[in-house]
């Protein structure tokens, strides 16, 4: 498995996961200048962010390679989704992150819910 | 969804009330503070949020947005934590905005939740009872120091938990009660005594008439001869602070942060006795957000610098408007405030380098130049403000050795007392008035009456040693302190001679150089 394909089979492990709680998926890998999203889902009328990350082994954890540059671009890249749907300020909005950590026997997944907000001083 | 409430915050000494109004909306989740927060107050941001997250409530998925008005007053401390909190917990609809009406919220939190006590609830706390708001929600450390203030009715509260529960109606909490009457009845106890100090009558009258009158006092003397000494045992005869003076300076304390924990309110005059080395900043106040210097944290008490020669020059210079006007005003870019800074400057200092020039015995091994170059770091202006020069001679072995008992503290400080209260009667109207220092130039025309002969007397010294007007206006200022000590109406020609004989000694070295 290159790495390409590696992402893709882990965002469908996430994919799998977030239906089975319950979360209806609306958008995948949605594309701005600022990145990606990995996926955008819905859940008690609550627009979800999710970036999926996946590393092998357990020295690093997925969700600690989500640093503050790449959370400022997830957060652009949500601005501008708001933007085109015309839904800014008119609903509520949580950044998620799903971290998957793996070896050759088992997959770890960890959930965390509103993971970061937007920094303002 | 909307929630306001009241909080205040201090400038200076001055409290000024703040609106913390807190609006939810929806976007992307974020926090932004507005309207002139100064580095405390941004920081409660982080506080706000760990202590909401861990007392057990959700941080709102919202757009939170807080405005703290008056927008363009520039806010600090940290007391502004507590009604952030509670706005946001109160937004996001655990309680009724109604019930956060006509309270006022202080405190600083912790990241747990707990609420930690902060600076300058005195001045916030007058400015309450002016305002007319009766409720005041506080850290139980602060709740002595607001129950100052009779009219306000102070809940003191441990937690943010705490808090809540008291605005819904869950907890009942007692209105904080504190004997203040207490504190004031309580005598200083001191372990230095002017009993201790052998001989030495010229000085110890000369502060006991400062102590009276609140005359500046400049001590010159050899090394050894007791000027410390005599300094370190003035405020054993100091008068008892009036309420209105110890308010004034607990405020100051309050605001500078230096208040004693188990004591709420400064009943005893302050002696401040900074080092030489002091920078004329720490002496008079100032900084980024002008904070008091010593000066002010002697209000209405003593300021004591030994070694005054020492002192920097600029520092020196630096006191010649509080000595004068009884305030400091500081200004700088960002805000421009007054201290008070009223009190009695005690200073002493050697006569020369060596500091044998006047001794009896001992050969004085100073260059002419060199005592001139020492006596000149003290600038006439400087001299002019300070009412009583004294020589301190040293002590002779007869004098030491000697059994007799000397007056005891208590026995000066009763006649002090009894000056005092005389002044006290003849102030009564005048507001900001407590001594006969402080009088303006109104006052003495109203209060000096002087006889024909005491007149003539001061019109003779006036030519002879060349005094200015301000000099005039001091010797007449504590004559009257003279005259009150012996409870007399009128001055008399006696009380005159003695208040020029404490002005005469500067002449002798600044003079002559």
């Amino acid at each position: 498995m290159d790495k390409k394909e590696k992402g893709k089979f882990f965002q469908l492990v996430a994919e799998e996961y977030l239906k089975r709680n319950k979360y209806k998926i609306i958008e995948r890998n949605f594309y701005t200048k600022k990145g990606e999203i990995d996926i955008i889902a819905e859940k008690n009328n609550l627009i979800i962010f999710i970036e999926v990350r996946s590393k092998k082994g357990e020295n690093i954890k997925g969700y600690e390679t989500v640093d503050f540059k790449k959370q400022k671009n997830i957060i652009e890249s949500a601005k501008f989704y708001l933007e085109s749907k015309n839904l800014t300020n008119k609903r509520d909005v949580r950044f998620d992150v799903i971290s998957i950590n793996f070896n050759e026997e088992e997959i770890i997944l960890e959930h965390i819910e509103d993971a970061f907000r937007e920094e303002k001083c | 969804m909307l929630a306001k409430l009241k909080s205040a915050t201090y400038i200076g000494i001055e409290g000024i009330l703040v609106d913390v109004e807190v609006d939810l909306s929806k976007g992307i989740p974020s926090f932004s503070l507005v309207g002139l927060p100064e580095t405390m107050v941004k920081e409660s941001k982080e506080r706000v949020l760990t202590a909401i997250r861990n007392s057990g409530f959700s941080l709102p998925l919202k757009k939170i947005t807080i405005n703290l008005a008056p927008a363009d007053l520039r806010k600090e401390g940290t007391g502004l934590d507590l009604p952030i909190a509670l706005g946001i917990i109160c937004a996001s609809g655990y309680f009724e905005p109604e019930l956060l009406k006509g309270k006022v919220f202080l405190g600083e939190l912790s990241l747990d939740g707990k609420l930690r006590g902060i600076k300058g609830i005195l001045p916030i706390a007058i400015l309450l009872k002016e305002k007319g708001i009766k409720e005041v929600i506080l850290p139980y450390d602060n709740a002595k120091e607001a129950s100052i203030v009779d009219e306000l009715s102070v809940y003191p509260v441990n937690s943010l938990i705490e808090a809540i529960e008291f605005i819904k109606g869950e907890r009942k909490i007692e209105k904080f009660k504190f004997d203040k009457e207490k504190l004031f009845s309580e005598l200083s106890i001191y372990d230095v005594d002017f009993s201790e100090v052998k001989g030495q009558k010229v000085a110890k009258r000369a502060l006991e008439v400062s102590a009276s009158g609140g005359h500046n006092v400049l001590f010159i003397g050899p090394p050894g001869a007791g000027k410390t000494m005599l300094a370190r045992r003035f405020p054993t005869i100091l008068p008892k602070m009036t309420i209105d003076e110890a308010l004034e300076t607990t405020k100051i304390y309050s605001c500078a942060g230096r208040l004693p924990p188990d004591k709420p309110i400064i009943t005893t005059r302050p002696f401040r006795a900074p080092h030489h080395t002091i920078s004329d900043i720490g002496l008079i106040g100032g900084g980024h957000i002008p904070k008091p210097g010593e000066v002010s944290l002697a209000h209405n008490g003593v300021l004591f610098l030994d070694e005054f020669t020492e002192f920097s020059r600029s520092a020196l210079e630096v006191l010649r408007q509080p000595l004068e006007d009884g305030f400091v005003s500081i200004g700088r870019a960002r805000s421009s405030v007054i201290f008070p800074a009223r009190f009695i400057l005690l200073a002493s200092m050697n006569p020369c380098p060596c500091g044998y020039l006047t001794h009896p015995e001992k050969e004085c091994t100073c260059t002419h130049g060199q005592i001139r170059k020492y006596l000149s770091k003290i600038s006439g202006p400087l001299l002019d403000r300070i009412d009583i020069h004294i020589e301190i001679p040293p002590i002779t072995y007869t004098e030491i050795s000697s059994k007799k008992e000397e007056e005891s503290s208590e026995k000066i400080r009763e006649r002090v007392e009894r000056a005092r209260k005389i002044q006290m009667e003849r102030f009564k109207n005048e507001k900001g008035i407590y001594f006969n220092a402080h009088m303006k130039q109104k006052h003495i025309k109203k209060y000096i009456n002087i006889s024909k002969e005491s007149e003539n007397l001061l019109k003779e010294a006036m030519e002879k040693l060349n005094l200015s007007a301000r000099a005039y206006i001091r010797i007449l200022k504590i004559s009257r302190t003279i005259a009150d000590l012996e409870e007399s109406e009128e001055i008399k020609p006696a009380h005159v001679a003695e208040a020029i004989e404490y002005r005469a000694l500067d002449k002798e070295y600044w003079i002559n150089l």
